[in-house]
């Protein structure tokens, strides 16, 4: 075989382009050996660096030609070019040139294979269709209802610009765990945190996910744009096309969609925007890729914006009058025929279009809220119906949406949070805290990207040394807000909202020798005030350590307001507890902070804690 | 008997599809088997398909389909319709959107054309969405009802059929 090989190389090394004088054996050889341990050529092939120990992370073994291909670049270089030469089967989608398409790029670009007979390659053919124009990142923003999708979901567009039809039928790449049907959610956490899934490429049209995401789960989607030559898109998507299909191993935090959406692009020379952190969050890969440059210009070079349909209603419902208002929560609280509504047969057909087309939003809203989560499931409650009908009597035209538009992603801050505080304690201490957040955000720093009021964060720890004493002051592995602020007020957008954290902290501000594990949930409701007030009332329950006589239990009622004001961001918090099996019977817990941005990566907080004792901090915080 | 009011209301409302040209080859609804093998897909893909390892989701997807016809323009129309068959309807009560546009696209309308077919695709939605028994109609049902609309809109206002 390896004498095959040989022959088949030097069959092909006369045309190497790299070696313009006559060429010896031993150049050959050296020119070769040359390309295996090219740097693109081992991103073609999925190695994770060029050390001599290297090794491919597809774990597919139908990627590899030869039998060594994961770990021996070279002999895969060997066998790819043998391949590349053999002559068309019964069925020339199986060909090398067909499957292997990236690689058949890139090597006919090192080196002349001209002299190879082309093998046409229907299926990759009908794939392109008529050709990729450009190439977008979309992000699908977090979704707490989801632990999979907290951070934000990455995958590719490919643009095709000439088929005289708008972008829904582009096909995309997406990377994901593959997921046996009905796994816990608590399993998959482990599971994907621990590298235990297989993963892979698939592709799809994108209306799919535009219907997925903007419909069902209720998530903005951002597009960004790539200014990429024409001949590296063709690179890219050839790549692309030969990992459709190909398995890896996935790890939730490091090696997940943003990381391999990352990799595909390295093939490029000059281009990598896989940060350097132990985390690879969506976010920041997007800030990556809008910081990138490519040829003297920036890498990205349109953003475009999707509100999802929760979105939609809100920035249709902002744009009403009170009038206009007032007949909505009428007509929901007491559906009736139009016509007949006295109030909304005044308005003018605009007014009607507005007030129609928000009701629409509203009912696809609600429905998606309590869906399935089925994607294309479809309302079919009377009142939908009769809103649906009141809608095609009308005009035609479109009524506005507020042109306001979130910051994007990449304009967000960076996500881990590192700060240092003076503090002191209503017994007279004082001492200094450190704490650090490796991501994401909490209800006063939520904001390009993350979940308005909400709270996400894994891992966070906050320590504090106060008379040369330094103790562990708590240790979330897990801390979630999720808090709907319920702009309309109307049914079913409630303000449904909940939150769970589990971890180890001290009892009370002031105690000693009293760290304990503790897992609290809690459900309530939240109620806008104003579009910068919230108020949220909860009901919680924890599970804890009975250490200090606590009790294993208790139950609690918890009032929150967060505000926020330009620069200014504040939370007020009042928890009862009752402790149901222990003397402590009832307790008040008090939290106030205030947060002031001082730029986009740092901040002040002044903080008060009350819990059998205060304690008062004033921090500094950066981001990075 | 509102359903067979629905479904009578469906055809009649297809009133411009009185040409004996098809706009496509076959209605994958009825042609096809949709809702038993068309739109099914056990290809591990399909588990990953939505978010990285979301869950649920499992949508109805554009998968191919016996006989092979079903698998080309036609199928890809249907299922599109399928999986969007919400928001198709409220572009078409306002009578525009990208959707909208994409669809008839699919059938053969140039954006010249589509001004003329959006209308015609209207007055036969505003049919079927009046029925006493479109509340309770199936989602095949609506969305082959719309593929039929769409289908005789194409042939009575564009030029480049089943394109």
């Amino acid at each position: 075989m390896k004498s095959i090989i040989t022959a088949l190389v030097w069959f092909i090394v006369p045309f190497v382009c790299v070696s313009h004088a006559a060429s010896s054996d031993h150049e050959q050889t050296r020119a070769l050996e040359r390309l295996a341990v090219h740097s693109v050529w081992l991103k073609l092939l999925a190695y994770e660096s060029s050390e001599d120990n290297a090794e491919s992370t597809v774990i597919s073994p139908e990627f590899f030609l030869s039998e060594n291909g994961k770990t021996d670049p070279l002999e895969e270089l060997h066998a790819t070019l043998t391949a590349l030469a053999e002559p068309a089967g019964e069925n020339p989608n199986e060909h090398a040139q067909c499957l292997f398409r990236g690689r058949y790029i890139w090597l006919g670009r090192q080196i002349d294979l001209s002299h190879l007979d082309i093998v046409e390659c229907p299926n990759f053919d009908g794939w392109v269709g008529e050709g990729i124009d450009s190439i977008s990142f979309i992000l699908a923003t977090g979704y707490l209802g989801n632990p999979a999708s907290f951070y934000g979901h990455t995958l590719i567009k490919l643009n095709s610009g000439s088929g005289g039809h708008s972008n829904l039928l582009d096909q995309t790449i997406n990377y994901g765990a593959i997921i046996p049907d009905g796994e816990n959610p608590l399993v998959y956490i482990v599971r994907g945190i621990s590298g235990l899934y297989e993963a892979g490429f698939t592709n799809k049209q994108y209306y799919y996910h535009n219907h997925n995401y903007g419909e069902t789960q209720l998530r903005d989607q951002w597009e960004y744009e790539l200014d990429l030559s024409r001949s590296d898109v063709e690179l890219v998507v050839a790549h692309a096309w030969e990992l459709l299909g190909k398995k890896y191993d996935y790890y939730f935090f490091t090696y997940n969609c943003a990381y391999r959406m990352a990799e595909l692009f390295e093939i490029i020379e000059g281009i990598s925007f896989i940060p350097n952190r132990t985390m690879m969050i969506p976010q920041t890969f997007f800030q990556s890729v809008a910081k990138a440059q490519y040829r003297g210009r920036p890498l990205v070079k349109r953003i475009r914006y999707y509100p999802s349909r929760q979105q939609r209603l809100y920035q249709r419902y902002e744009l009403l009058d009170k009038n206009q208002r007032d007949i909505i929560h009428d007509w929901v609280k007491t559906p009736e025929e139009f016509a007949a509504h006295q109030e909304y047969q005044q308005l003018e057909v605009p007014q009607k279009q507005a007030v129609v087309d928000t009701l629409l939003d509203y009912y696809q809203y609600h429905h998606s809220e309590e869906d399935d989560g089925q994607v294309a499931s479809i309302p079919n409650s009377s009142e939908y119906v009769s809103v649906l009908r009141e809608r095609f009597r009308l005009p035609l035209g479109q009524s506005d949406l507020s042109s306001q538009r979130p910051d994007a992603p990449h304009q967000g801050r960076n996500p881990a949070l590192f700060q240092t505080a003076a503090i002191s304690t209503s017994g007279g201490d004082y001492g200094l805290g450190i704490s650090y957040r490796p991501a994401y955000y909490d209800a006063l720093d939520a904001r390009a990207g993350h979940v308005k009021n909400g709270k996400l964060a894994m891992g966070s720890m906050a320590f504090t040394l106060i008379n040369s004493s330094l103790k562990l002051d708590f240790l979330d592995a897990i801390a979630i807000d999720s808090t709907n602020g319920a702009i309309t007020g109307l049914p079913g957008d409630s303000g449904f909202s909940w939150r769970l954290r589990g971890g180890v902290l001290r009892q009370t501000v002031a105690c000693d020798q009293c760290l304990i594990p503790r897992i609290s949930g809690s459900m309530g409701l939240a109620h806008s005030l104003s579009e910068s007030v919230v108020t949220v009332g909860y009901v919680d329950a924890a599970v804890q350590d009975n250490r200090n006589d606590s009790g294993y239990l208790y139950g609690a009622g918890t009032l929150q307001l967060i505000a926020r004001y330009q620069k200014l961001d504040g939370l007020w918090s009042s928890q009862l507890r009752h402790h149901i099996d222990s003397s402590w019977g009832e307790e008040w817990v008090h939290k106030a902070e205030l947060r002031y941005e001082l730029s986009i990566n740092s901040e002040v907080r002044l903080k008060i804690d009350s819990n059998r004792g205060k304690r008062y901090s004033l921090s500094y915080g950066v981001y990075w | 008997m509102e359903l067979k009011n629905f479904a009578k209301a469906a055809a009649v409302a297809v009133v411009m599809a009185a040409s004996s040209a098809p706009a496509f080859a076959v209605n994958p609804y009825k042609d096809c088997g949709i809702g038993a093998a068309i739109f099914t897909e056990t290809h591990w893909a399909a588990a990953i398909s939505n978010v990285i390892w979301d869950l649920g989701s499992t949508a109805i997807t554009s998968a191919t389909a016996s006989p092979e016809t079903c698998s080309g323009v036609e199928a890809e129309t249907a299922a599109f319709i399928n999986d969007t068959y919400e928001t198709l309807v409220e572009e078409t009560a306002r009578g525009e959107g990208s959707h909208l546009s994409t669809v008839l696209s699919m059938a053969g309308c140039s954006a010249s054309e589509q001004a003329h077919a959006v209308s015609l695709v209207r007055s036969g939605m505003a049919d079927v969405i009046a029925t006493e028994g479109y509340s309770t109609a199936s989602q095949i049902d609506k969305s082959s009802a719309f593929y039929t609309i769409v289908e005789g809109s194409a042939i009575a206002s564009c030029s480049g059929i089943g394109a």
